[in-house]
C-alpha cells in the first residue's frame, strides 16, 4: 500500500509538451482510473511515475518518499502492459519470478510468492508453460502475477484488458476489481473504456491535451462534469450540446433561448451568465422523455437494442451544435423499446432542470438536477 | 484461367530453381566423384562414374596436413565470428538506444565501412601486419577478418534491435535488469536466429578466405585450408584427384554446418529475426 503524490509534473518530447504541470495526489488503496482521448499523455504520465520516462519539471513521490530520480524497479511500483510484454523464452513461472530473482531473493522465496500469485489469479496448471503456449486472458493473468510477486507499493496498468475480448473483458474487468480488494493495494490503470472507468475506479482522472480536467467519483464527474470537455467525454452516447443564448437572467432563473420561438426557464444553481452571453446547454440523451418542454423531432434513425432504444434525429426549430453531428442531429436514448420508424416525426418532452449550462468558454453554469 | 497461369508461372519457377541447382551441384558432384577416381580413369573418362568407392586419394591428400590446416581453419574461423557476434552485437544494440546524432553519425562510418573492398587495402594491411611482426600468426587473420566482417553484422543486428519490442526491455527495468542485464538476459537470448544469420554468414567467408590467408601465413604448420589445399597442387602435379579430395574434405564442415543450421538459416533470412 502506498499513495502517490504527482507534484507539478511536466514532460516534453522535444518541444512538444506531452503533459503539463500535473498535480495528482492519489491516497493509499486507491484504484484510480484515468481517462482521456487518444495522445493526451495517458501513458506518459504512468510511465514517469514507473520511472520509464524521466520529467522535465517536478516531483514524483511513492508511499511519502521522492522517487523522482530512482531507477524503476526501486520504487516500488509495477507495471502491466497492454501487450503483455512476457518474456518468450521463459516459462511462466520464469516469467513471474523474474523481479525476484533480479532482486536476489532466495529460490524458496521465490517459488513460494510464484505459487501464491498463481493462485490468485488461477493460473497455477499454466507454470511450466512458455507465453506462446498461452491464450490472450492467461498472458495477461501472467502479466498481472508478475506485478503481483513483486509486492509493489503500487499498481501500474496501461490499457490492460484493450487485446482481449469483450466477454473476457468483462470477466477480466471483474477480476482485477476482485484483486484489488483482495491486495488492497494502490492501483493507478489507463484506460480507452467508459465501462472500465466508470465501473472499477474510486476516483477517475479525466486528461485533455496533456493536462487534468477533473478527477472525482464516477459519478460526480457524469453528475457534476467542471466544462464541456468532461460533460462530452463521459457517457455514451455522449451528451447533446445546442447553442443558446441567455436572454434573461435573474435572482432564480435564467430564461434560456433556442431560437426566437424556443425559450424556457431553468431554475439556477450555479454561476448565473450574463444576459445575452451565448451559452452552450447540455442535455444527456437518457433525460429527454417527461417534461415541461416539449418539441417536435424528425427520426433518421432508429438504433433497437432489444432492452433500450436509440433514436436520431434532427430537432424542428433548433440544431446540435457539434460540428460532427449529421444534420444538427441529436440522440435520444429511451430505456426500453419503441416503435418508431425513420422519416417520422416524434414529440419529445425534457425536464427544463436536466439540462447543463456551458458558458462560451466550456465552463460549467449550471448543473442538471439529475436525482428527480 | 488463373489456375492454369498459376500453374505456368510455378512451372517456369521450378524449371529456373531447378537449373540452377545443377549449376551449382554439378560442379561439387563432379569434386566427390573426381576424388574417389584414379589418376588414369580421371584423365580417360571425366564425366563417368568412379569405377568403386576408392579412397586412395583421401588419404594422399590426408598426408600433406589437411589435418592440421582444417585445425587452423577452425580455430581462425571461430575465434573470428565470435569476435565479429560479440562486439557488433553490442555496438548496433548501443547504437539503437543511444539518443541523439553522435550514434547516427557512428552508424554511418560502420555502414561505410562496409564498401570498402578487403582487396583495396591489401597492401597497407600487409604493411601494418607486417610492421606489427605479426606476420605468421594467427592473430593477423583474426582481427582483419574481425574488422571486415563487424560492420556488415552491425547492420543486420541494427535492424534487428531496432525492431525489438520496446516493452519487453521496459519490463526487464521495472524487474530490476541494468542495461547490460537487459542485454545479456532478454536481448541476446531471443537473437538466435540474427546470431545464427550472422554467424553463418561470416563463416561462410572466412573459411574459403584466401587472398589476406596466403599473403600472411608462409609456415605450413599455420596455413587455412584454402592456403593449404594449394601446396597440395604443387606438390603432386598431375595427383587432381588428391586435390579433389582435398576440396571434399574442405567443404565437408560449411555443408555440415548449413545442413544443421539450414532450418534456421532460411527463417531468419526470410524474416529476419521474427
Ligand atoms: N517518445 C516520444 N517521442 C515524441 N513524442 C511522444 C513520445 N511518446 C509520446 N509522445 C507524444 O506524447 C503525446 C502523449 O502520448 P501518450 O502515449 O501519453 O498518449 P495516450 O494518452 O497514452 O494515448 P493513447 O490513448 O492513444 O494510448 C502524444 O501526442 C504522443 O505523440
Ligand atoms: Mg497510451
Amino acid at each position: 500500500m502506498g499513495s502517490v503524490s504527482i507534484a507539478n509534473v511536466s514532460k516534453s518530447y522535444g518541444s512538444f509538451e506531452a503533459i503539463k504541470n500535473i498535480v495528482l495526489q492519489i491516497e493509499p488503496g486507491e484504484f484510480v482510473v484515468m481517462v482521456g482521448p487518444s495522445g493526451c499523455g495517458k501513458s506518459t504520465l504512468l510511465r514517469t511515475i514507473a520511472g520509464l520516462e524521466t520529467v522535465n519539471a517536478g516531483t514524483i513521490s511513492v508511499g511519502g518518499e521522492d522517487v523522482t530520480h530512482r531507477e524503476p524497479a526501486e520504487r516500488g511500483v509495477a507495471m502491466v502492459f497492454q501487450n503483455y510484454a512476457l518474456y518468450p523464452h521463459m516459462t511462466v513461472t520464469g516469467n513471474m519470478g523474474f523481479g525476484l530473482k533480479m532482486a536476489k531473493q532466495a529460490q524458496a522465496a521465490i517459488n513460494g510468492a510464484v505459487s501464491q500469485a498463481a493462485r490468485i489469479l488461477h493460473i497455477e496448471d499454466h507454470l511450466h508453460k512458455q507465453p506462446k503456449a498461452l491464450s490472450g486472458g492467461q498472458k495477461q493473468r501472467v502479466a498481472i502475477g508478475r506485478a503481483i510477486t513483486r509486492e509493489p507499493k503500487v499498481f501500474l496498468f496501461d490499457e490492460p484488458l484493450s487485446n482481449l475480448d469483450a466477454a473476457l473483458r468483462t470477466k477480466m474487468r471483474v477480476e482485477l476489481g476482485r484483486l484489488h480488494n483482495q491486495l488492497g493495494a494502490t492501483m493507478i490503470y489507463v484506460t480507452h473504456d467508459q465501462t472500465e472507468a466508470m465501473t472499477m475506479a474510486d476516483r477517475i482522472v479525466i486528461m485533455n491535451d496533456g493536462e487534468v480536467e477533473q478527477v472525482g467519483s464516477p459519478l460526480d464527474l457524469y453528475n457534476r462534469p467542471v466544462n464541456r470537455f468532461v460533460a462530452g467525454f463521459l457517457g455514451s452516447p455522449k451528451m447533446n450540446f445546442i447553442d443558446a443564448l441567455a436572454t434573461d437572467v435573474d435572482e432564480k432563473t435564467v430564461r434560456v433561448s433556442l431560437s426566437d420561438t424556443f425559450s424556457f426557464d431553468v431554475a439556477r444553481n450555479g454561476t448565473a451568465p450574463s444576459p445575452d452571453d451565448s451559452i452552450t446547454i447540455g442535455i444527456r440523451p437518457e433525460a429527454f422523455g417527461e417534461g415541461d418542454v416539449g418539441f417536435e423531432l424528425d427520426v433518421r434513425i432508429v438504433e433497437n437494442l432489444g432492452r433500450e432504444t436509440l433514436v436520431y434525429g434532427t430537432p424542428v426549430g433548433f440544431a446540435s451544435s457539434e460540428s460532427d453531428a449529421e444534420q444538427g442531429d441529436i440522440v435520444i436514448h429511451f430505456p426500453r423499446q419503441r416503435e418508431v420508424r425513420t422519416g417520422e416525426r416524434i414529440s419529445v418532452r425534457f425536464s427544463a432542470n436536466a439540462i447543463h449550462i456551458f458558458d462560451a468558454g466550456g465552463i460549467t453554469r449550471h448543473f442538471a438536477n439529475t436525482c428527480s | 484461367m488463373d489456375n492454369r497461369r498459376l500453374n505456368a508461372t510455378t512451372l517456369v519457377l521450378y524449371g529456373f530453381v531447378g537449373l540452377w541447382s545443377l549449376v551449382v551441384l554439378i560442379p561439387i558432384v563432379f569434386m566427390f566423384m573426381t576424388s574417389m577416381k584414379t589418376r588414369n580413369s580421371m584423365f580417360m573418362r571425366p564425366l563417368d562414374l568412379p569405377e568403386s568407392l576408392n579412397f586412395q586419394a583421401f588419404e594422399r591428400a590426408w598426408g600433406v596436413g589437411i589435418g592440421q590446416f582444417m585445425v587452423n581453419s577452425v580455430l581462425v574461423t571461430f575465434l573470428s565470428v565470435a569476435l565479429i557476434v560479440v562486439i557488433s552485437g553490442l555496438a548496433a544494440y548501443a547504437l539503437t538506444r543511444m539518443q541523439g546524432g553522435w550514434s547516427k553519425l557512428t552508424y554511418l562510418l560502420i555502414v561505410a565501412g562496409f564498401a570498402i573492398p578487403m582487396q583495396a587495402v591489401l597492401v597497407p594491411l600487409f604493411q601494418i601486419i607486417s610492421g606489427a611482426g605479426m606476420l605468421n600468426s594467427r592473430l593477423a587473420l583474426v582481427l582483419p577478418y574481425a574488422a571486415y566482417g563487424i560492420p556488415f553484422t552491425v547492420i543486420l543486428f541494427y535492424a534487428f534491435f531496432l525492431d525489438f519490442p520496446r516493452e519487453l526491455e521496459e519490463a526487464a527495468r521495472l524487474d530490476g535488469c541494468t542495461r547490460f542485464q537487459t542485454f545479456m538476459r532478454i536481448i541476446l537470448p531471443l537473437s538466435g536466429p540474427a546470431i545464427a544469420s550472422a554467424a553463418i554468414f561470416q563463416s561462410v567467408f572466412i573459411w574459403n578466405e584466401f587472398i589476406l590467408a596466403l599473403l600472411i601465413l608462409t609456415q605450413p604448420d599455420l596455413k587455412t585450408l584454402p592456403v593449404g589445399i594449394l601446396e597440395l597442387q604443387g606438390e603432386f602435379t598431375a595427383d587432381w584427384p588428391a586435390v579433389m579430395a582435398g576440396l571434399s574434405l574442405a567443404t565437408l564442415p560449411l555443408l555440415l554446418v548449413f545442413v544443421l543450421a539450414q532450418k534456421y538459416f532460411v527463417r531468419s533470412l526470410a524474416g529476419l529475426g521474427k
